[in-house]
């Protein structure tokens, strides 16, 4: 039987629908914002620069008060040329902190093969979701990681350094920058746009930073990388802003459904955790408050449950996790609980519970990934393919 | 065994026509699939509530013809993206009125040609109140040629809860609410160009900013 409407798979028409939300986790990216662009055009010169028998490359440093500081990088267009006979190399733009050390985007590669001996421009892009923003004393350097063994690769400069940003160097990536305050690099242009924010989830990283974005496997849905730090952890979520503001909580402690495929992926930090569910606050391991979620261990699978600001019951669902994905699903009532794995309704995977369950709150969506106190044994990655919530 | 959505939807050998679903749940507004904007009389406010069960809300200024609305078109004058039949499809959505009736000249929604939040123009099938008529949810549809002869009310005083409404268009345009059917036009008067789905308000000169929730929109063509 085919049903007239996604409405009415779910609803009769005489039952006014409840909010229910689902999520697919395919595509490119988790949606994004598009803001208005903005040109920033460096186009005079009356020099070169370049380097030769090393790795590196060379860029330019925005400091305060430069337009760019705060905008997000969506592409660099500059100005190239090869002398001698150039080895061929990959180039990347980059965003890079006031030193090498911090790393904020890296753009799409493109390779020498092709360049020329005269100037020809070429534009560095960086992809959505893979994009940085320019902080006061930021670099954005063309770089190589190969040696270039013949030759150099060269870019046009002016002589005397612009409002709050510079040209800068870097010769051999083991150095530091070399900061060429009376120079200027050619750009023609630096595209620009205001931070953009994920739509409908928001990523954020509670601790440390986490890698995350799709998966590029079959079935791969999301992935969510800790890094390899004690307490580091990250989640997708519903607020709109910094932690604890502008929540978006539409889900019902005392009557609705989470459903949702996850993995663990194990051999990691032996601490991780992968959690996933309602909870009013933002973080399982911090502001959690009240919470409705799975918990997966590297040993044990549990249900967390806790109303108010009372600690948090994890009750033993006996599945070990074999760091496959799986299906699970909260039924929240606000008296009795219940959650299953895989649809067990009994048993080993099923658990029901009156302890400490949440009551008489708005709770939002959460998936998170948690090194734990081991981190520093190893990353720890969570996958999660399908979500969905729903009112009763 | 998995059974597919388009196999849910669609019976065997049905080559599926165009169909949109809206949830409105998460942090924000898609703004690559809606256009939430205002047509310049006052600064309207658009948000995702933090509400259980309370979906995106639409907030006029509190001054006459004070005015908002989502949809497709990104200036209030343009058309939308229109992918809806006005001779085979369906409109279903998840509305409510925040504010008495009182509070605005319209607070409409339904299919469209733009975006309107004063029930005007060319080629639409609305659910509507209207502070200037009756207390009651209305309907009105406007043909190609601009005309509103098909516009009556319903059975149902306006009240500000939750509803679902449906608008069916074909050789006549039947309007549910709550699986009950409301009316049913005449064959005459009605739209001739492609629809979309749309929400807007025009404010009266009420001292209280009109708003209004809408927490599910499908559209469909048959």
């Amino acid at each position: 039987m085919a049903f007239p409407s996604v409405y009415e798979m779910t609803n009769p028409l005489t039952t006014v629908r409840k909010q229910h939300f689902w999520e697919y986790f395919s595509g490119a990216n988790l949606p994004y914002t598009q803001e208005a662009t903005t040109d920033t055009i460096q186009n005079t010169y009356n020099d070169d620069s370049g380097i030769g028998g090393a790795t590196g490359g060379w860029g330019t440093r925005f400091n305060a008060g430069h337009a760019l500081v705060g905008r997000e990088i969506q592409s660099i267009t500059v100005s190239i040329k090869i002398t001698g006979t150039l080895n061929v190399i990959d180039m990347t733009a980059r965003i890079y902190g006031s030193t090498k050390a911090t790393l904020r985007a890296t753009s799409t590669a493109i390779s020498s093969a092709g360049l020329n001996t005269s100037y020809q421009t070429k534009t560095f892009t960086f992809p959505v979701g893979s994009r940085g923003t320019i902080q006061a004393g930021d670099h954005i350097m063309i770089v190589t990681d190969s040696l270039i063994s013949s030759g150099n690769f060269q870019c046009q400069i002016k002589s005397g350094g612009g409002s709050n940003t510079h040209f800068t160097t870097w010769q051999g990536l083991a150095n530091s920058f070399t900061e060429q305050t009376n120079r200027e690099l050619w750009y023609n242009p630096i595209v620009s746009s205001p931070p953009s924010t994920s739509i409908r989830w928001r990523e954020n990283n509670i601790a440390g930073t986490c890698t995350r974005g799709m998966d590029d496997a079959v079935d791969g849905g999301y992935k969510l990388i800790a890094p390899a730090t004690g307490y580091a952890r990250g989640t997708i979520d519903f607020d709109q802003s910094a932690l604890d503001v502008g929540k978006v909580r539409q889900f019902n402690s005392d009557g609705s459904v989470n459903v949702f495929v996850m993995s663990h992926t194990k051999g990691g930090s032996t601490g991780a955790r992968v959690v996933c569910g309602l909870i009013t606050g933002t973080d399982f391991y911090g502001n959690g408050t009240s919470r409705s979620a799975v918990v997966t261990t590297d040993t044990t699978t549990k249900y967390m449950h806790s109303n108010g600001s009372a600690g948090a019951n994890e009750t033993d669902l006996t599945i070990t996790p074999d760091g496959n994905f799986h299906s699970y699903k909260i039924v929240n009532t606000g008296t009795t609980n219940s959650c299953s794995v895989d649809g067990v309704l009994s048993g080993n995977g099923y658990v029901a519970t009156s302890t400490n369950v949440p009551t008489s709150s708005k709770m939002q969506p959460n998936f998170q990934v948690y090194v734990g106190n081991a981190g520093s044994a190893g990353t720890a990655q969570g996958n999660i393919r399908y979500y969905e919530a729903y009112n009763t | 065994m998995t059974k597919s959505i388009y196999d849910q939807l669609n019976a065997n050998g049905t080559i599926a026509k165009q169909r949109f679903v809206e949830n409105f749940s998460g942090d924000a507004l898609d703004t690559d699939r809606w256009s939430a904007i205002g047509g310049g009389n006052g600064t309207p406010t658009f948000a995702m509530a933090d509400e259980i069960d309370g979906g995106f809300k639409v907030t006029a200024a509190a001054q006459d013809n004070g005015d908002a609305g989502l949809g497709s078109n990104g200036t209030w004058d343009g058309y939308n993206i229109r992918h809806f039949s006005p001779t085979g499809s369906v409109y279903i959505d998840v509305f409510k009125n925040n504010t008495a009736v009182s509070t605005a000249k319209s607070i409409c929604h339904g299919f469209g040609e733009k975006i309107r939040g004063d029930s005007g123009g060319n080629n639409s099938a609305l659910f509507r109140t209207d502070t200037r008529q009756t207390v009651k949810f209305r309907v009105r549809i406007c043909s190609g040629a601009g005309s509103q002869a098909n516009d009556a009310d319903t059975s149902m005083t306006a009240d500000l809860n939750w509803h679902s409404y449906k608008i069916e268009c074909d050789s006549t345009y039947k309007f549910s609410i709550d699986g009950v059917l409301e009316y049913t036009s005449p064959t005459t008067n009605l739209p001739t160009g492609a629809m979309a789905p749309i929400s807007g308000i025009q404010g009266s000169s009420s001292a209280t900013a009109p708003s209004y929730s809408i927490k599910y929109v499908e559209c469909y063509n048959t």
